[in-house]
């Protein structure tokens, strides 16, 4: 990806010396991994009287595929409307690529891509007009933006459809167009704000693949999402709830802070008091739940370690263990618990809304 | 967006090909005296009439030409007067009453207008044959006239001679003809015509001429001492006949109408309706349909969010909008040079003069109404909104930029109106460029230049607010 974008630039007409300067830059970037790309801190923002973020304090990093998850109207939009420069913050400090979004210069521009939630590009041209309309936006030439069009068109499975007008194809399919408008200029930060609705699971699969591909390259994706589930896809992720980010980290950390460690599931011919008080004291277990089927399920810091410990315990005071395994919850459970525990623990601005997850 | 661009264009186009901006020969009745009459004065009437007004009837009855007139059957009743120069005679004008009820007030004027033509050709053809008729009696006054210096040169040979008697005599012969020259003159009476006020003084002048020569007698009867001044008389007399025979020659038609008024035309083409109107229909296509394109473009833009692309793309607003402004320029062009070409080609709409003055006019019309669309598009809050003010632009245009009514004679509020479309100056150069042959107002080309520029800075300016982080 970044040789296409190399040549791309050659051929638009950047200086030699800029572009090798820019290219040393990028390696340079490459191999300090630590590098912020966007620092978000306490931001807030209000409409009127009306606020929609609170205390948004949040950091990515170089290549990081980050992950802004959360119910309709928790503010995830807003947000990437302040990084991108379309809002200006209310209150907080906010940079991306060391600029502040509302300054930023046209070097950086170039560098950044933008995925609307809507299909903001035209009805009435052709997919392949409206993907040489972004590519003009961002300076790309005649032959470079073929090339380039050809490739993405190809990404995002639309090159069928470079004829029809954007009004005549399905929404899926303008989802897929406005990615493909979007990376056309091959950025180093892309904003995708819900960039799979509407796509089915094959599509969105092959679009995650591309987005890690993306990762790998240092390239660095900031992504919001309703499906709960594509947060696996994410290397860190932030869960939005009624303006604020109730939680933050690794998906694996998310769902061992949702739970407070590993989940095992152990299944008994018969359970009984007995079996309950031994795994109970076992080391490591933090929390044990019996059901009247025999099946038990606890929570503990190791799961790994615990399992043939618990199981070793079980045995010893006569219990049958017909399975005992690490239990992988889903991201739909675990957001659930992780939201309903900042309920208990705080009661946002306007009450706490049901939400599906 | 095909329906807002093209459809006031076949609309004008319909306009120009199906309208006829003469008025109808109105509809009359005549209403002729009842009982006998001067016929041949009654032809003279009809005669005139009919040039002005296609008469549908002729009647003595008044009130059934009333009742017509009421329920519109007619646009107007005419009624002759019985004995127009009993009236005459009488001090009086011979009054033919016209009535109409005309409520169209673009229209009213028409039967009036038309009534005084009526007026003024009766009046013409009254005095010409007043003229006419005085004609022997001037060859008369004439004679009587030569007659009565001949009789005074003889009285002043008679005086000189010291023949008294034969002195008197004469100038007793020269008085009677003067007096007889007034009888003939007084009897041309009142049908004297244009040569009214010329006859009025040379009676004036005889009846002084006539005492003098009273005078004269009575001194050459009583033996006076003072000699009557016969020489004095006869050098009046003279020049009154040379006044006389001055006027007996000239035709009657030159004696009514002395004054004639030849008006010529001298512009390079007299258009029709369609080439009239065809710089003010391109000038108003051009700024309807840049309007149009120019309001709809940004505002759907706008709304459908496409601005958040151009805040995060390394574009400026300026290198926007030089965008937007090329794109919309090249488009209106191209089809102001397919309309050029259908005015020229199919049309025959002439183009006398500089080409690229002509060039300059579109260009400057146009990119002052892509400013125009652009500031609206900037400012509606709905593409409805942006449509209601295009079609409120095109009424203006329609109404205030010289199309409808001349720009002159609109008066304010209207004028400001008129002076702030682009199409005005657009209209008014296009036509001296086209059809004049002439330059243009450099005035108006240099607002036109200004106005686009200004334009540019406010849509550059509403641009930036509008792009401006919230």
């Amino acid at each position: 990806m970044s040789n296409v974008q190399l040549d791309s630039e050659q051929q638009a007409g950047v200086p030699d010396a800029a572009l090798a300067a820019e290219s040393d830059s990028r390696k340079r970037e490459a191999v300090s991994p630590t590098e912020l790309v966007i620092d978000a801190r306490n931001l807030e923002k209000s409409f009127g009287e009306t606020p929609v973020l609170r205390d948004l304090s949040l950091q990515v990093r170089k290549g990081e595929i980050y992950g802004l998850i959360g119910p309709s109207g928790s503010g995830k939009s807003t947000t990437v409307h302040l990084l991108c420069g379309h809002l200006e913050p209310s209150g907080g400090e906010v940079t991306v690529l060391g600029e502040a979004p509302t300054r930023f210069s046209r070097r950086t521009r170039r560098r950044i891509g933008y995925m609307p939630q809507g299909f903001i590009l035209n009805l009435d041209l052709t997919v392949r007009q409206n993907l040489s309309f972004a590519a003009g936006l961002y300076g790309l030439w005649w032959w470079p933006a073929r090339k380039r069009i050809r490739e993405v068109l190809k990404l995002v499975e639309l090159g069928r459809a470079r004829r029809q007008k954007a009004r005549s194809i399905s929404g899926g399919m303008q989802r897929r167009l406005a990615l493909a408008a979007a990376i056309v200029h091959d950025p180093w930060l892309l904003f995708a704000d819900e960039p799979t609705a509407n796509l089915d699971p094959i599509l969105r699969t092959k679009l995650w693949d591309h987005f890690r591909g993306m990762s790998a390259e240092g390239r660095t994706l900031f992504i919001t999402t309703q499906y709960i589930d594509e947060a696996e896809n994410c290397d860190r992720v932030g869960l939005m709830y009624d303006g604020t980010l109730i939680a933050e980290g690794r998906p694996e950390e998310l769902r061992r802070s949702a739970f407070g460690g590993d989940i095992v599931d152990i299944q008994l011919e018969s359970a009984s008091t007995q079996c309950v008080d031994a795994v109970a004291t076992a080391p490591g277990v933090l929390d044990v739940e019996a059901w009247r089927d025999g099946r038990l399920r606890l929570t503990v810091e190791d799961a790994d370690r615990a399992v043939p410990m618990l199981v070793s315990s079980l045995e010893q005071v006569g219990a049958t263990v017909v399975s005992a395994a690490p239990y992988q919850p889903t991201f739909d459970s675990v957001f659930i618990r992780l939201i309903e525990e900042h309920g208990r623990s705080r009661t946002p601005l306007g009450g706490l809304r049901r939400i599906e997850l | 967006m095909l329906s807002l661009i093209f459809g006031p264009l076949v609309i004008m186009i319909a306009f120009g090909l199906g309208s006829n901006i003469t008025y109808p020969t109105p509809r009359a009745i005549v209403v002729t005296p009842p009982g006998p009459a001067d016929q041949a004065l009654m032809q003279d009437y009809r005669d005139q009439i009919q040039k002005y007004l296609r008469v549908a009837e002729y009647t003595s009855d008044g009130e059934y030409a009333r009742r017509q007139l009421a329920r519109n059957a007619v646009d107007t009743v005419v009624i002759l007067p019985p004995d127009p120069y009993e009236a005459i005679s009488r001090g009086q004008h011979a009054e033919i009453q016209v009535l109409y009820n005309e409520i169209d007030p673009t229209r009213s004027w028409v039967i009036p207008d038309y009534a005084s033509s009526v007026e003024s050709e009766i009046n013409r053809q009254i005095l010409m044959q007043g003229a006419e008729r005085q004609r022997p009696a001037l060859q008369a006054a004439s004679q009587q006239l030569d007659a009565a210096i001949r009789a005074l040169d003889a009285a002043d040979a008679a005086r000189l001679g010291n023949n008294r008697d034969e002195a008197l005599q004469r100038v007793r012969e020269a008085r009677q003809s003067v007096a007889g020259l007034r009888d003939i003159l007084d009897t041309a009476g009142p049908e004297a015509g244009a040569l009214s006020p010329t006859l009025g003084l040379i009676q004036e002048r005889l009846r002084d001429d006539e005492e003098r020569l009273g005078e004269s007698e009575q001194s050459l009867t009583a033996q006076a001492t003072v000699q009557p001044d016969i020489a004095s008389m006869r050098g009046r007399l003279q020049s009154l006949k040379e006044t006389v025979d001055r006027l007996t020659p000239v035709r009657a038609e030159v004696l009514v109408s002395p004054v004639k008024v030849r008006s010529q035309y001298v512009a390079p083409l007299r258009p029709d309706v369609i080439t009239f109107f065809a710089p003010a229909m391109l000038a108003l296509l051009i700024q309807h349909t840049a309007v149009s394109l120019g309001s709809l473009s940004m505002v759907r833009e706008r709304l459908a969010d496409t601005f958040e692309l151009y805040m995060v793309a390394p574009i400026s607003n300026f290198q926007m909008l030089i965008g937007k402004y090329v794109a919309n320029t090249v488009f209106t062009l191209a089809m102001t040079g397919a309309l050029v070409g259908v005015l020229v080609g199919f049309f025959g709409v002439p183009i006398f003069g500089d080409a690229w003055r002509m060039g300059l006019t579109l260009l400057l019309l146009t990119l002052t109404s892509v400013g125009l669309g652009f500031a609206i598009s900037l400012l509606a809050s709905s593409e409805r909104q942006a449509v209601q003010f295009a079609m409120l632009l095109l009424l203006g245009i329609v109404f205030f930029s010289g199309f409808a009514l001349p720009v002159d004679a609109l008066r304010q509020p209207a004028l400001s109106f008129s002076y702030a479309m682009p199409a005005t100056y657009g209209a008014d150069l296009l036509q001296d460029v086209m059809l004049r042959g002439l330059p243009g107002r450099e005035l108006f080309i240099l607002v036109l230049g200004a106005l686009s520029l200004v334009l540019f800075l406010v849509c550059l300016w509403l641009l930036r607010w509008r792009t401006h982080a919230g």
